[in-house]
């Protein structure tokens, strides 16, 4: 039956290839093969993109924040205001400590949350008046926070409670606290500084000392938890709100107007001695800072001033009676006033505050952007005359409508990014005009500095950056206020209007537009043979 | 380092391996195709035997409906009708267009074999001397399938059992064919005439008979040896005749029924015409929604064949794309991989339409794919259709830069089987698939299981500074779990209704935009379609649903971990008339016309509150004009409703091809796309947290600073293509194919830089402390249109070569180079996110003796990203380079036990760590390293 034999076959498709025994062996091979590739069973490996450094080992903090003080303030039902925390980094403390302007970070605990265990203890109205409790009366609630990352080093917290509600980080004029709210911080004489004493805030480190010396965090990371934060104490000035009044220069310059000052980059002291105070005041340009909003009318708006618009929003400043603060530093931090707490460059001139400092802007933008390095000029803050000054006396604590503020010819240009980059103070000049030194011995001038920026300093001499300068003032809590600012800016989105009296949807105040200009030299020759040091530039960060 | 050591070796066993074959069988569809054409050639020239040997081994290695018609056919020539209708019935279980005349022809041929088993049972009675039964079943084959050698032998019978009269009835009856023994055949007609007469002679009335006649009835009377061998010639009968000289008791040979008639003419009436078609051809349905050839194709068309995808040993979808010339593929997780053509990858690949069998898997919420939430297994892809080039002309919004049509195998088509792999970093694989048919009635059904380790972790689990979303494997880069069950019932050859569902949960490492980095999320997604086919009408309908779950991974402790939820439900419903005319007569068309309809409901707590329902709607129209066999022209043009936009958007296509010969092609094509904004670009509303915890920018699409001014809306993407293709398919042993084409984009959207609130904002009651974060919002975000324009040119060149048997060599190359135009006023990073240079080459080989792989290359030229990150103060734009890399991916497999079981090894990127650090693919990516696997697949 060949026939039937071979349909069978057809049948069950073609006939398979015999498979000889190497496909068997192979087979084998594979089965080895892939038991050793299967060996490699675990965790996968650890790679952090180095493109990006979204989640690298960091340094976090958190702890509680405890609110000692009076009831807080309800509108339209809500809890007003928020617990703000705020890190500081050690090499860039706010004043008094510092010259530090930015936190390193932020963390909110919202008045809704801090107060919820008592909200039914609390007012309410829906009238959209506000409601504060008595200011002599107390709570006592609590919440938790969390800031970071950071990098390594040291850190400190401050905090405030925002009373009304006002504060808001996207605006100078509102990112820092006002009179009524309660200030604190990680404090560790918190039952003495709620007595008055100057509170020492807790040093937090994050990281752990490499060889050298320098913290470095591991790779697991950095957690200090618990940290206690005491919010207890009422802050009882508003911010230094300024604006330019006059100006006093009876140098070759010879400014005449107050919102147009500027100072050649070589300016040299014509008299700067302490054998003629009168003689060395007058050598320095002196700006007259009012204390508050400029009387200024808008026509556009109705004829109200400056100072009268402010109070009203999205300003909501407060405008009446308003006064700047002189008072005595307590420049080593001793807890009390004495000799000792003077200028840097002067150990007959006490420290007054409040504190004068213009930063360097970024060219062009006037607002929310510091140059790199950051430069500072500090000014120095005149109580009536310079023999006022010198014998002030350690209780001075006097309101006062203006301020005086000289111009050192001298910045400090600071690297923020790198805190083992020694700081360079730039004078102009060694000698003024009638050859006195500037500066008599510059150990004791390096010190401070030192002290105060935690870092090396080096004293240079050359020519000052050129260009615009930001002017503000700072008080001992923190407080400060910042000349130009977005009341006198229009932002991106606001378009000039009214010749120049509103920015789209809003007046404009002029009075918070104005700027210190490091000008050009009276003599280019002299910058050529002294130029600004490098550590002073602008870094390029673009083609 | 024992790593290392290990993977090389286990590398090198699988090269070994494969060097060692030096027989081969050719790739599938071109072995098929030779063995096709030799078997029927064999058939043609009547070696029947051969012929059907040769379509055995066609249909072994390419299944295909026609061949087993082809061989039903060559057996039923060949007599051979048991094994016909065998193979008649397997086809007509295939549900051919013809199926009716099928099983017509099965009904015929069962009768025939029933009338042979009658006439061999009455040939066998006969020839055991049972004469009487002989004749019953005789004249029962007779009766079915008259034949005069049943008359024949009916007559011989007869004349057996003395029934002369019978007998020479019979006998006439037979001489009536005019048979070839007409003359012996008389001569006994005649002997029995006279016996007849000599009997009614003896008989006493109405005459005498004398001593000695023979008797009617009288057996025995009649002996072979009655006949003188003189009387008939041995040639004048054939093989297998059955006459009464050559029977004795046991003599008879079974002859056939028609023992004039050569083996097969007896069913030549009958079998019809061979289905010589060449169905080894490719077939591709995506570029212009009907079946044609790639060289008929209007976009440049490849196909990821199912050889391809069983010899990679591969079982993500998207790196599967990878050896497509102009693909961009970019693994960024273990689970989260991103796919592009010919540019514009990114982090959230929305550029590219991807269809599960012309099933739209678009994710509208963010416009990228998720390839591992597909309840598609790899096992059960029949092919990848990659379409280059825009394709909103047919397919509407988001065919920006192509389409991927994934088709898997039919119901009912293929087999049974499961495989289940293994591999290190706990890498595992699994897949189990069931087809059937019951009439007109065929399924497929299958689940599957896939987990893939991460690449790299980005943090250790006792990073301290963090916090972790509970519940996330963080060695896991993806898990799915899958379901899915498709059938089919036919309704008659030309009309079929279709059913069908997928069910799959996942779980992705995954990559967002912004700040949204190593995100974990959970999916569930399911759909349900139907569909109804027709000669004429088609109409389509699916539903599905996508849920999410989950977060980001981790964030320095204090931060959010932006908890996310989402769930995202389509309705899509689609018509489609053809036809297919000519007018005026020269110029035949092939017209499709076409409404579409989708539905997007869309909840996520990442967009405003009540985003709406949309509602989109769509026609279409597409005619191919062909001239002659030479040139033809396809037209396409789609105008799609966009609620978002309040407006209709318009896309075209022409695509002119010239064929030269039948199997060249050349193509020139202008084609246009757009992308619509997703819910994610339309409706976001999302507080993003900046370095600082304490505040927050709110990124929106209707932010309140710009909803003053007026509302603002996000143009869709668009791309204008021009292209030209030529694509050469005349040889068994290569095709190729070269494409040069221009892309201009614009419109292309991007987060925009952060606004920060101003005064005027402040006193519009803009920002101000979130009561649901508890942080300030500073700035606001949001979309905008990129305001530079994208000049793209580039092309693609491949080739596939089947020098041997068994022997398939691949390679291709793609070029690409954009310049970006930018307006005065218009401020954009330069970016080079595309590869200039691409190159993919890979060996597939498969041997006799069962072993059979595929070791492919890719490289990939140096990338520039710009990429927008989270700063301090918001979000901002940096590059970040890539460097250059190169993947070697293997596999070896061996098939065993008639080759129903198969052991395989697959290694992928081999040779990562070699010479430096394992490469990342995008700047934020995973280190994408080594990983080996092995399998174990039986089938049915």
């Amino acid at each position: 039956m060949p026939l039937r034999a071979s349909h069978f076959s057809l049948s069950m498709g073609p006939q398979a290839a015999p498979r000889p025994r190497v496909g068997r062996v192979l087979g084998s091979a594979l089965a080895a093969a892939l038991a050793l590739g299967l060996t490699g069973c675990g965790d996968p490996d650890l790679f952090l993109p180095s493109a990006v450094d979204f989640s690298g080992p960091r340094g976090v903090i958190d702890g509680t924040v405890a609110y000692v003080g009076p009831a807080p303030c309800t509108r339209n039902g809500k809890i007003l205001g928020s617990a703000v925390l705020l890190a500081f980094e050690d090499h860039l403390l706010p004043p008094p400590e510092g010259l530090g302007t930015t936190a390193a970070s932020l963390d909110v605990v919202p008045g809704e949350v801090l107060f919820d265990s008592v909200r039914d203890q609390l007012a309410y109205t829906n009238d959209g008046t506000t409601i504060c409790g008595d200011p002599g009366s107390s709570m006592n609630v609590s919440g938790t926070w969390a800031v970071g990352p950071f990098a390594a080093g040291t850190y400190q917290i401050r905090g405030f409670y925002d009373k009304y509600g006002d504060f808001d980080p996207g605006f100078s004029l509102s990112n820092l606290p006002s009179k009524g709210d309660i200030g604190g911080g990680a404090i560790e004489n918190a039952a003495e500084a709620l007595q008055g004493a100057p509170p020492k805030y807790r040093e937090i480190q994050l990281g752990e000392p490499d060889e050298a010396g320098n913290l470095v965090i591991p790779p697991e990371g950095v957690k200090v938890s618990g940290v206690s934060v005491s919010l207890g104490l009422p802050l009882p000035l508003e911010r230094p709100i300024f604006h330019a009044v006059d100006v006093k220069d009876e140098s070759p310059v010879a400014n005449k107007d107050p919102k147009k000052v500027t100072m050649p980059s070589d300016f040299i002291l014509q008299q700067f001695s302490a054998a003629n105070p009168p003689a060395a005041e007058k050598s320095l340009i002196r700006m007259v800072l009012g204390a508050g909003m400029a009387e200024t009318k808008l026509p556009q708006y109705g004829n109200k001033t400056e100072a009268e618009l402010s109070g009203a929003s999205p300003f909501n400043l407060p405008n009446k009676d308003p006064f700047l603060l002189y008072s005595r530093q307590d420049v080593d931090g001793d807890g009390k006033i004495t000799p000792a707490d003077h200028v840097p460059d002067s150990n007959l001139i006490p420290s007054l505050f409040p504190i004068a400092v213009f930063t360097k802007l970024n060219e062009g933008v006037h607002i929310g952007s510091q140059s790199t390095p950051t430069i500072v000029l500090q000014g120095l803050t005149i109580y009536k005359d310079i023999l006022s000054t010198a014998t002030a006396p350690a209780n001075l604590n006097v309101p006062s409508a203006t301020v005086i503020v000289a111009l050192r010819p001298a910045v400090v240009c600071i690297d923020t990014a790198d805190y083992t980059k020694p700081g360079v103070l730039l004078l102009t000049h060694d000698k003024d005009s009638k050859d006195n030194p500037i500066i008599a011995d510059e150990a004791p001038v390096k010190a401070s500095l030192t002290g105060l920026f935690k870092r090396p300093f080096n004293i240079k001499y050359g020519c000052l950056p050129q260009g615009e300068y930001a002017m503000n003032l700072l008080y001992g809590t923190g407080q400060a206020w910042t000349v130009p600012n977005e009341a006198g800016v229009c932002a991106a989105s606001e378009a000039p209007a009214d010749n120049g009296q509103t920015c789209g949807g809003r007046a404009r105040l002029a009075s918070q537009d104005v700027v210190l200009t490091i000008g050009k030299p009276t003599d280019a020759a002299y910058c050529a043979s002294h130029a600004t040091p490098p550590e002073c530039l602008p870094v390029v960060t673009s083609e | 380092m024992l790593r290392t050591r290990t993977g090389l070796v286990g590398c090198a066993a699988l090269l070994a391996a494969l060097v060692v074959p030096s027989l081969a069988n050719a790739d599938a569809r071109t072995d098929g195709r030779r063995a096709f054409k030799n078997g029927m050639a064999l058939v043609a020239k009547g070696k029947y035997d051969e012929g059907i040997k040769e379509l055995e081994r066609a249909a072994s290695i390419f299944p295909h409906p026609n061949v087993t018609y082809n061989i039903a056919r060559a057996h039923a020539e060949a007599g051979n009708l048991e094994q016909a209708i065998v193979k008649y019935k397997e086809y007509a279980a295939t549900e051919p267009a013809d199926k009716a005349t099928i099983l017509a022809l099965i009904t015929q041929l069962e009768t025939r074999v029933s009338a042979k088993k009658s006439f061999r049972t009455g040939i066998d009675l006969v020839s055991a001397g049972k004469y009487a039964e002989g004749v019953r079943e005789l004249e029962k084959a007779q009766a079915i399938v008259p034949s005069p050698n049943i008359v024949y032998n009916i007559a011989r019978a007869q004349a057996a059992l003395g029934n002369l009269e019978q007998a020479v009835a019979s006998y006439k009856e037979y001489l009536k064919s005019e048979p070839a023994d007409k003359v012996g055949v008389t001569a006994i007609v005649s002997q029995l005439e006279e016996q007849i007469a000599a009997k009614r002679a003896a008989q006493p009335q109405p005459t005498d008979v004398k001593p000695g006649d023979v008797k009617p009835g009288d057996p025995g009377e009649v002996k072979p040896g009655d006949v003188k061998p003189g009387d008939v010639k041995p040639g004048d009968v054939k093989p297998g005749d059955v006459k009464p000289v050559d029977i004795k008791p046991g003599d008879l040979k079974p002859g056939e029924l028609k023992g004039e008639a050569k083996p097969g003419e007896e069913a030549k009436g009958l079998v019809g015409e061979a289905k010589t078609e060449d169905i080894f051809k490719e077939t591709v349905v995506t570029a212009s929604r009907g079946a044609q050839t790639p060289l008929d194709s209007p976009n440049s068309t490849t196909i990821i064949t199912k050889q391809d995808i069983q010899l990679s040993g591969i079982t993500r979808i998207p790196e599967l794309l990878r050896r497509v010339a102009g693909t961009d593929v970019m693994q960024i997780t273990g689970g989260d991989t991103n796919v592009s053509l010919r540019g514009f990858n990114s982090r959230l690949a929305n550029k590219l339409l991807i269809l599960v069998n012309g099933r739209s898997v678009y994710n509208d919420i963010l416009g990228s794919t998720y390839w591992e939430t597909l309840s598609v297994d790899v096992d059960n892809i029949e092919r990848i259709e990659v379409v280059r080039g825009p394709g909103s002309a047919l397919y509407g919004a988001n065919a920006f830069a192509g389409v991927v049509n994934i088709i898997t195998i039919a119901p009912g088509e293929g087999k049974s089987g499961l495989r289940a792999g293994l591999g290190d970093h706990l890498q595992a694989y699994g897949s189990a698939a069931v087809t059937g048919r019951q009439g007109s009635f065929a399924y497929r059904a299958s689940a599957g299981y896939t987990r893939y380790p991460r690449w790299t972790r980005e943090v250790a689990s006792d990073r301290k500074d963090l916090v972790f979303l509970p519940g996330v494997d963080r060695n896991l880069g993806a898990q799915n779990l899958r379901l899915d069950l498709r059938t089919v019932t036919t309704i008659d050859p030309t009309k079929r209704f279709l059913l069908g569902g997928g069910y799959a949960r996942s779980s992705i490492d995954s990559y967002g935009i912004g700040p949204f980095n190593d995100i974990a999320l959970n999916f569930e997604t399911a759909d349900a379609s139907a569909a109804y086919e027709s000669e004429f009408f088609n109409a389509r309908a699916y539903y599905v649903r996508m849920g999410v779950q989950g977060g980001a991974d981790y964030a320095y402790s204090g931060h959010t971990l932006y908890p996310t939820e989402a769930s995202q439900n389509t309705m899509n419903g689609e018509v489609e008339l053809t036809r297919k005319f000519n007018a005026p007569s020269f110029l035949s068309h092939d017209i499709h016309l076409g409404l579409g309809y989708r539905l997007k409901n869309i909840r996520w707590n990442y967009l405003i509150d009540d985003p709406p329902i949309e509602h989109h709607g769509a026609l279409f129209l597409q005619d191919t004009l062909g001239f002659n066999k030479y040139a033809s022209l396809v037209l396409s043009g789609r105008l799609d409703y966009v609620p978002y936009l309040q407006r209709i958007v318009p896309s075209g296509r022409a695509s002119f091809i010239v064929k030269p010969t039948e199997d060249q092609a050349i193509r020139l094509s202008a084609s246009n796309a757009f992308r619509t904004p997703t819910f994610l670009e339309s409706y976001l509303s999302l507080p993003v947290e900046v370095s600082l915890p304490g505040i927050e920018l709110l990124s929106a699409s209707q932010s309140p600073d710009l909803a003053k001014q007026k509302p603002f809306v996000l143009e869709p993407e668009q791309v204008i293509t021009v292209e030209a293709s030529y694509l050469n398919q005349q040889s068994d042993l290569f095709e190729f194919e070269v494409n040069a084409y221009y892309n201009r984009a614009s419109n292309l959207s991007l987060l925009d830089t952060p606004r920060f609130i101003s005064l005027t904002g402040k006193l519009d009651g803009q920002g101000g402390i979130n009561p649901d974060t508890g942080r300030y919002n500073v700035a606001y975000g949001g979309w905008l249109n990129q305001c530079d324009v994208y000049h793209v040119a580039g092309g693609e060149v491949g080739a596939r070569v089947y020098p041997l048997e068994g022997l398939d060599l691949f390679a291709n190359y793609a070029l690409n180079y954009s310049t970006q135009e930018r307006p005065e006023g218009c401020k954009t990073a330069d970016d080079n996110r595309t590869s200039h240079h691409k190159v993919n080459a890979g060996v597939q080989v498969r041997t006799p003796i069962g072993i059979a792989g595929e070791v492919t290359v890719h490289y990939q030229s140096a990338q520039v990203w710009t990429e927008q990150i989270t700063t301090l103060t918001g979000i901002e734009a940096r590059q970040f380079d890539v460097p250059d890399y190169a993947m070697v991916n293997a596999r070896v497999g061996y098939k065993f036990y008639k080759d129903r079981a198969e052991i395989s090894g697959t290694v992928f990127n081999a040779f990562a760590d070699v010479g430096g650090d394992a490469p990342q693919q995008h700047p934020f990516g995973n280190r994408v390293g080594r990983r080996f696997m092995g399998f174990f697949s039986y089938s049915l």
